[in-house]
C-alpha cells in the first residue's frame, strides 16, 4: 500500500527569500516534468517528478482547496495528490522487450514551493517500482510519459543503473541539467528539454560488439551508479551528531563486513602469514597500511572520475591498480616462496651455509653459542635460525598496499555522493573508517592465524614434515594469487 | 487589438527568418553526441535550435546564428502562445546586437520585438531610425504601421502601411491594411484584404495563413456574421490544426451562439496549453452564465494572478476593463487606464479610460473619452455600448437608445454579460420614454 508523506513548504517572504525564488524556464505556465530511471539485476526504479509552475498550480488550487477556506492544507494536499496519482501513473508506460510493466507507487510526496509573485508552485514526486521477473541476457525497455502532453514545459529523462547492469543504444543520457526540477538552466538561448519518452537495451552480460554504452550529456561514458547503504549515509537530509556518529558505527561495520567478501586479500594476509614470525604489532601495521592506502585510493579515484575523466577514464584506470596490486601480491608470493623454500631445505640464503651438517669445530669456546636461543654468531655474524626470517617491514608495507590498492566501489560511490552534496568533509571521515572497518577484518584475519600458528607450534604435530611445508606452500597459493589478479586484470 | 499588432510583427519577422535561413551554411555532419561547446546540450528533438547553435559556434563573431536563433524563437511564440519565448528570442538579438551594433536584420527584429513587449514608443523610434537609413524597407514600414497603430497615431499608420504596401505587396502588407480598413469601419474592404492576405502567404506558412483565417473571421463576427465566421474558422484549423487562435475563436463563437458547454470545451483546450487572458476572460464569463460562481470566480482570479501577479503580458488593460463590468476595484481600475493612456491614445484604451472614468462617477471625462474613442467611426459595439450608457448618463436618452441599439445591431452577442446589460438599458430606454 502506497505511503504518503506529505510535506508542506510554504515560504511566504518572499523578498526576504527572493533568491530561493527559481525561475521556470518556460515561465510561470508550464507544467515541467522529469524522471529518472534506475535499473537494476531484479527491477526498475523509476523518480518521477511534476513541477507545476505559479498559473498551473493557481488552476489546481481550487480542486486542491476542498473546504474554500483560501488556504492548501496537508490534508487537502494529500487527497488531491491520492487523487492525481492514478490518472498520472496511467499515463506512464514502462515495457520491456515490449511487454508492458506494471508501475507501483512505493512513496509519493507533495509539497508547494514559493515562487514569483509571492505565488506558489506545485511539486509532487513519485518513487515508482517495477519487477523484472525474468532477466534475460539483453532486454529492450521503454519509458514513456504521456502527461501533460500538449502543455508548455520542460521534459527531461535520465537513465542509470546499479552494479552488474550495463545500458547501450539509450535514447536518454545518464546525467540530467536541472538538478530533478529544482534549477533550470539559466542560458536562455537553448531550447528547453522535450524528452517524452525513453529507449534503451540492458543486460547483465556482455554488451553487443559496436553498441554504445550509456553516455552522459557532455558526451563521456557513464559511471554505473552503485547505490548502497554505505552510499546512502551521506545522503540523509541532515547530519545530526547523533545520525553522524551513528553514521561512523555503521561505516565502520560496513567496511568490516566488505572485507569479508572475496577478492579482499584475506587469503594473501593469511598465506602470507602462515609461518611467518608475525606479532600483533605487524597486523596493526598491516591493517594501517590497508587502511591508507584505501583511503587515499578513494579520494584519488573520485577526484578523477570528477575532475580529470576528459583525460582519464576511471574505467581504465581500475584494471591498471588491480594490476599493480597483483603485481605486488605476486611478488611479495615469489619473495615468500624463495625464502621458505630455502628455509625447508635448511639452506642459509645469505651465506649459504647448510646447518644440517654443521659441527662446531673452530669454536673456541669463548664464544656465545645457544642453540636453544635462535641467534647465534659466527664470527661475527649473527643470523637467525628462526623457521622463517623474512618478516620484513617493507614486505608488510608492500602487503597492505596491495590489500587497499584497489578502491572499493561501495567507497568511490560514497565519496562522489559526498561531493555531489557538498559534504565532503563528513564524506572523507566515512570513507576513512569504512576503511579502518575494512582494515580491521584484515587485521583480525591475521592475528588469527598468528594465534593458531603459535597454538600449534610447540606441538608433535607441527613438527611434522608435512606441517613445516606448509609455509612453503602458502607463500606458492600467495604468488599464484598475485598471477591471477594479474591475469584477471587484463580481460 | 493589440495581439494583433504582435502578430503582425512576427508574421514579417518568419518572412526574414527565410532571408536569414537561406544564408545560413547547415552542418550535414552534424550528430546528435557532439554537443556546442559553451551551450547547454540539447535533445535531438531540436534539430533547428541546435543548427542555429552550432552556427554561432562555428562562428562566433558572426550575428547570423543569433538571429537565426531569436527568429526561430519569435516563429514558435506566435504558433504556441507561448510568451517567454519571445523573451529568449530577445537574449539571442541582443547578443546580435553586442556583435554587429549595426546589423541591419538584428535591428529589424529588435524594433519588432519592441512591439511585442508593449514598448510602442520605442518601437516607433527604433522604426524612424531605420527608415531613415532604409527609405524602402518593407519590413520597416511594418514596424512604423504597427508602433503608429497602437499609440494611435492614425494617420501616421495609414502612410506607413500604404508604403509597406506599394513595396511588398504580400500577405504581411495586406493583413495591416485589412487591420486599418477595420478599425475604419470599412468591413467589405477589410474582407478583401483579409482574404488577400490568406490565399497569399507562402503555402509553407500554415500557421501564418491561419493566423489570417482567424482575422477574417474575426471581422465577420464583429458583425454577428456567425456562420461566415465559424466557415472560416475551420479553415483556419483546417490549415493548421489545434492552433489556438483558432480554438479561442471557435469557442468565443460558440457562446456567441449560447452553446456554453461547446464553448467550454474549446476554451478549457486553449488554456490547457496557452495563458491567455482574453480567453480566460470569456470562460468566467460562461461560467457565470452557467450560474457556477465558484468557477467563474476561479477564472476571474486566474486573470489577475496572471496580469497583476505575474505581468505575464504586460498588459493590464483588460485586467481594469473586466473589474469596470463587475464593478469591483474600480479606483484600481481607473488607475491602471489613466496610466496606460498617458503612453498610448489609441482608441480601445480611450474606449476603457471613459468605461472606467464613467463607473467611478466621472461622467463628464468618461464622455469626452469615448468621444476620442469614437473619431473612428470603428463600428465596434463594445465601444457604442459605452458610449449608450455614457450618453444615458449625461441623461442624453435619444442617443443613448441609439448607440445601444447600433451596439446590439452590429454584434447581439458582442460580450456574453454586457449584451444582457445593453439589452437591459435598452429596454430601460424603451419603457420610460
Amino acid at each position: 500500500m502506497t505511503k504518503a508523506r506529505i510535506q508542506i513548504l510554504f515560504v511566504f517572504a518572499m523578498l526576504v527569500f527572493a533568491n530561493s525564488v527559481f525561475a521556470h524556464p518556460l515561465g510561470n505556465f508550464s507544467v515541467n516534468q522529469f524522471a529518472r530511471l534506475e535499473v537494476g539485476r531484479s527491477e526498475i526504479k523509476v523518480h518521477q517528478v511534476l513541477d507545476m509552475a505559479e498559473i498551473p498550480t493557481f488552476q489546481e488550487s481550487a480542486a486542491i482547496d476542498t473546504d474554500k477556506d483560501g488556504t492548501l492544507s496537508q490534508i487537502e494536499l494529500a487527497a488531491y495528490a491520492a487523487n492525481l496519482t492514478p490518472a498520472y501513473v496511467s499515463k506512464l508506460s514502462l515495457s520491456i522487450n515490449g511487454v508492458p510493466a506494471e508501475l507501483k507507487v512505493s512513496e509519493k510526496n507533495i509539497l508547494l514551493v514559493a515562487g514569483a509573485g509571492n505565488l506558489p508552485t506545485l511539486r509532487i514526486e513519485w518513487d515508482l517500482i517495477s519487477p523484472i521477473s525474468t532477466v534475460e541476457t539483453a532486454n529492450k525497455v521503454t519509458y514513456q510519459n504521456d502527461n501533460y502532453p500538449d502543455r508548455i514545459g520542460w521534459r527531461e529523462i535520465v537513465v542509470s543503473s546499479t552494479a552488474g547492469v550495463t545500458i547501450y543504444a539509450s535514447s536518454a543520457y545518464a546525467s540530467g541539467l536541472s538538478d530533478e526540477l529544482r534549477s533550470y538552466p539559466q542560458d536562455l538561448l537553448s531550447s528547453p528539454l522535450s524528452e517524452r519518452s525513453a529507449t534503451f537495451s540492458m543486460t547483465n552480460g556482455k554488451i553487443p560488439e559496436n553498441a554504445v554504452t550509456l553516455i552522459n550529456r557532455d558526451g563521456r561514458p557513464a559511471v554505473s551508479i552503485q547505490k548502497d547503504r554505505l552510499a546512502e549515509l551521506i545522503a540523509v537530509p541532515e547530519i545530526t551528531p547523533l545520525i553522524a556518529l551513528f553514521g561512523l558505527f555503521v561505516a565502520f561495520g560496513l567496511g568490516a563486513v566488505h572485507a569479508m567478501s572475496p577478492g579482499h586479500g584475506k587469503t594473501v594476509v593469511g598465506a602470507y602469514l602462515v609461518g611467518s614470525k608475525g606479532t600483533p604489532k605487524h597486523a596493526v601495521f598491516l591493517g594501517l597500511t590497508v587502511t591508507i592506502t584505501h583511503t587515499l585510493g578513494v579520494f584519488a579515484l573520485g577526484f578523477i572520475t570528477l575532475f580529470a575523466s576528459n583525460y582519464i577514464l576511471p574505467e581504465r584506470i581500475m584494471p591498471f591498480l588491480a594490476f599493480v596490486s597483483g603485481l605486488l601480491v605476486f611478488f611479495i608470493g615469489i619473495s615468500l616462496f624463495k625464502d621458505r623454500l630455502f628455509a625447508f631445505l635448511g639452506w642459509n640464503r645469505e651465506t649459504g651455509h647448510h646447518h644440517s651438517d654443521h659441527d662446531h669445530a673452530g669454536h673456541d669456546g669463548e664464544s656465545t653459542h645457544s642453540h636453544d636461543g635462535v641467534t647465534h654468531t659466527h664470527g661475527g655474524s649473527t643470523h637467525s635460525h628462526a623457521p622463517i626470517e623474512n618478516l620484513t617491514w617493507r614486505k608488510l608495507l608492500a602487503l597492505g598496499i596491495s590489500g587497499g590498492l584497489l578502491p572499493c566501489p561501495s567507497a568511490l560511490v560514497l565519496m562522489l555522493s559526498a561531493i555531489s552534496l557538498g559534504r565532503v568533509g563528513y564524506g572523507l571521515v566515512l570513507t576513512l573508517v569504512f576503511s579502518f572497518g575494512l582494515a580491521a577484518t584484515l587485521t583480525t584475519v591475521g592475528l588469527l592465524f598468528l594465534y593458531i600458528g603459535k597454538a600449534v607450534g610447540g606441538t608433535a604435530f607441527a613438527n611434522s614434515r608435512l606441517i613445516k611445508a606448509l609455509p612453503v606452500f602458502s607463500a606458492f597459493v600467495v604468488a599464484s594469487l598475485g598471477a591471477v589478479i594479474c591475469y584477471n586484470s587484463l580481460g | 487589438m493589440q495581439s494583433k499588432s504582435i502578430n503582425f510583427a512576427v508574421i514579417l519577422s518568419v518572412s526574414l527568418l527565410l532571408g536569414i535561413g537561406g544564408g545560413c551554411s547547415m552542418d550535414s555532419s552534424y550528430s546528435p553526441t557532439a554537443k556546442a561547446a559553451g551551450h547547454i546540450p540539447l535533445s535531438e528533438n531540436d534539430p533547428e535550435a541546435e543548427s542555429a547553435l552550432k552556427l554561432i559556434d562555428k562562428m562566433p563573431d558572426s550575428p547570423d546564428g543569433y538571429t537565426q536563433l531569436a527568429v526561430l524563437n519569435i516563429q514558435r511564440a506566435r504558433r504556441t502562445g507561448d510568451f517567454s519565448l519571445n523573451t529568449k528570442a530577445e537574449t539571442a538579438v541582443n547578443r546580435a546586437l553586442e556583435i554587429a551594433p549595426q546589423d541591419l536584420p538584428s535591428r529589424k527584429l529588435s524594433a519588432s520585438l519592441l512591439l511585442t513587449f508593449h514598448r510602442f514608443a520605442e518601437a516607433l523610434e527604433r522604426g524612424k531610425q531605420l527608415n531613415q537609413e532604409f527609405p524602402d524597407d518593407a519590413f520597416v514600414f511594418g514596424v512604423l504601421t504597427d508602433a503608429n497603430f497602437e499609440l494611435g497615431n492614425y494617420d501616421e499608420a495609414v502612410a506607413a502601411a500604404q508604403k509597406m504596401v506599394d513595396i511588398k505587396p504580400n500577405s504581411t502588407s495586406y493583413s495591416r491594411v485589412a487591420h486599418i480598413r477595420s478599425i475604419f469601419g470599412d468591413q467589405a474592404g477589410a474582407v478583401e484584404m483579409y482574404t488577400a492576405a490568406a490565399r497569399s502567404t507562402d503555402p509553407k506558412d500554415a500557421e501564418g495563413q491561419s493566423w489570417c483565417l482567424v482575422q477574417l473571421g474575426d471581422e465577420y463576427f464583429k458583425y454577428g456574421k456567425f456562420v461566415e465566421a465559424e466557415k472560416v474558422y475551420d479553415e483556419a484549423l483546417s490549415v493548421f490544426p489545434d492552433f489556438y487562435m483558432a480554438l479561442a475563436a471557435k469557442g468565443k463563437l460558440r457562446a456567441a451562439q449560447n452553446d456554453f458547454d461547446g464553448a467550454e470545451k474549446f476554451l478549457k483546450a486553449v488554456l490547457d496549453r496557452v495563458p491567455n487572458v482574453e480567453t480566460a476572460v470569456l470562460l468566467g464569463d460562461i461560467y457565470s452564465r452557467k450560474g457556477d460562481t465558484d468557477k467563474a470566480k476561479s477564472q476571474y482570479d486566474l486573470i489577475e494572478v496572471m496580469e497583476q501577479k505575474i505581468g505575464l503580458n504586460n498588459d493590464q488593460k483588460r485586467l481594469a476593463l473586466m473589474w469596470a463590468d463587475q464593478n469591483t476595484r474600480l479606483g484600481e481600475a481607473l488607475e491602471i487606464l489613466q496610466r496606460e493612456q498617458l503612453a498610448r491614445k489609441d482608441i480601445f484604451t480611450e474606449d476603457a479610460l471613459a468605461w472606467c472614468l464613467f463607473k467611478n462617477g466621472r461622467i463628464k471625462e468618461a464622455n469626452e473619452s469615448i468621444k476620442r474613442a469614437m473619431r473612428l467611426k470603428s463600428n465596434d459595439a463594445r465601444i457604442l455600448y459605452h458610449a449608450g450608457v455614457i450618453e444615458k448618463g449625461l441623461g442624453h436618452r435619444a442617443e443613448a437608445k441609439r448607440l445601444i441599439e447600433s451596439a446590439l445591431k452590429l454584434n447581439p452577442a458582442f460580450d456574453l454579460i454586457q449584451n444582457e446589460n445593453a439589452t437591459r438599458a435598452l429596454q430601460d430606454l424603451k419603457t420610460k420614454g
